[in-house]
């Protein structure tokens, strides 16, 4: 009894403590699966170009940072090689900015777009990685968190179904029922496809 | 009382009903998070040449690509960024799904396709099923997203009658009700933080 009720707090306290994510995250999903209904779009594209001197010694954490207080850029970043070009991508949710610097005039061309409400969402629920700054760590935490509690709520209701009912062939066949359409779409995507 | 004993039922059964997706769900997300290894290998390659008869060659090369993986049975998305045509006559493009990957020689000319055929492996099609369905000449795939469909909607309906099943079936309300309201109150902040300043 000890144990039932333990996993009983675990499974009702996980979801006090992450339901406002566990909601945004089903909610964007929503948004996501429907995508018809919820079209995404840019709602302003700002293009500039400019010139930066000294970029071209910069290593890439340096270069991001760089740009970010040149131009007042936001988010995550990542730095590619394109031929000539060093690449500069930056996410925020509802903003991405791409900046090309070509070398070696280190001439600059930054491409933001704005999206709207559900390129916002779709962004917010693709937001992950422990690189960014204090506030991504902490958001990538609180996502390793969520992602666990997954596992949490699906082990633990499971535990408390069982331990909870009495008439348990109606759960056994709705467990053997979505185990096996898991099971047959894995062995489709890997065998039969 | 009658309620209670309803909404309770739907919660149990709802979550059985979701059980593995939550799991694929916790699982794909701590992949996307921390990009492990061991999850990320791929399987064997193989080659194989089928000849194909295709009437019109569009100049299209999505219509194109569409209409050699259609005569080649195969499902999934053809990769526009790794689509080209070379001086010698041929069509080459990637086409992606969630088990497979195939990188395809068409000749225009002769009308043979050389597929490089590469399985994906066990994790990395575990980790697709996160968001597969509705993947091109793949019916059986719709009952996946289908199933994602009613996931979604039911494990917000579960976070809801989860907090109505504590409150109305628990004496002390307030450690629950405090604490949910502290980090909704939080959670909300912060995200309103980040997305003005992060």
């Amino acid at each position: 009894m000890m144990l039932y009720n333990l996993i009983r707090r675990l499974h009702l306290f996980a979801t006090f403590f992450l339901a406002a994510f566990i909601l945004m995250y089903f909610a964007t999903g929503f948004v996501m699966i429907f995508e018809d209904n919820f079209q995404r779009k840019d709602v302003q594209v700002e293009k500039i170009s400019h010139a930066v001197s000294g970029v071209q010694t910069l290593n890439n954490d340096s270069l991001a940072q760089r740009l970010k207080q040149k131009f007042s850029i936001r988010g995550q970043y990542q730095v590619r090689q394109d031929g000539h070009q060093s690449v500069v991508n930056f996410w925020h949710p509802g903003t991405v900015t791409e900046v090309r610097i070509t070398h070696p005039a280190d001439s600059v061309y930054l491409t933001t777009k704005k999206g709207n409400l559900y390129t916002t969402m779709h962004h917010f629920h693709r937001l992950h990685g422990y690189q960014g700054g204090m506030n991504y760590y902490a958001w990538s935490f609180i996502f390793d968190l969520s992602a666990l509690s997954m596992i949490v709520f699906a082990l633990s209701g499971l535990y408390l179904w069982y331990k909870t009912e009495r008439e348990r062939l109606a759960g056994w066949v709705v467990m053997i029922t979505f185990t096996t359409l898991t099971a047959l779409t894995i062995i489709y995507l890997m065998f039969l496809s | 009382m009658r309620l209670r004993s309803l909404v309770l039922k739907i919660h149990f059964y709802g979550g059985l009903v979701c059980f593995w997706y939550l799991i694929v769900l916790g699982i794909s997300s701590l992949h996307f998070n921390h990009h492990f290894s061991f999850m990320d290998q791929s399987g064997d390659s193989i080659m194989w040449t089928h000849r194909i008869l295709i009437k019109n060659h569009s100049s299209d090369d999505l219509t194109l690509s569409e209409a050699i993986r259609d005569s080649l049975s195969l499902i999934g998305w053809p990769l526009p960024w790794e689509t080209w045509r070379d001086s010698t006559g041929h069509f080459h493009f990637a086409l992606e799904q969630p088990g497979r990957r195939y990188v395809i020689d068409y000749s225009l000319t002769d009308n043979v396709a050389e597929v490089q055929e590469t399985q994906k492996g066990f994790w990395r099609v575990f980790n697709s099923l996160h968001g597969a369905g509705g993947v091109p000449n793949a019916p059986f795939l719709q009952v996946w997203s289908w199933y994602t469909r009613f996931t979604v909607i039911g494990v917000m309906f579960s976070v809801f009658s989860g907090i109505y099943l504590w409150f109305s079936g628990n004496k002390d309300k307030k450690s629950g009700l405090f604490t949910l309201i502290i980090s909704l109150a939080v959670a909300i902040l912060w995200m309103i933080q980040l997305y003005l300043k992060g």
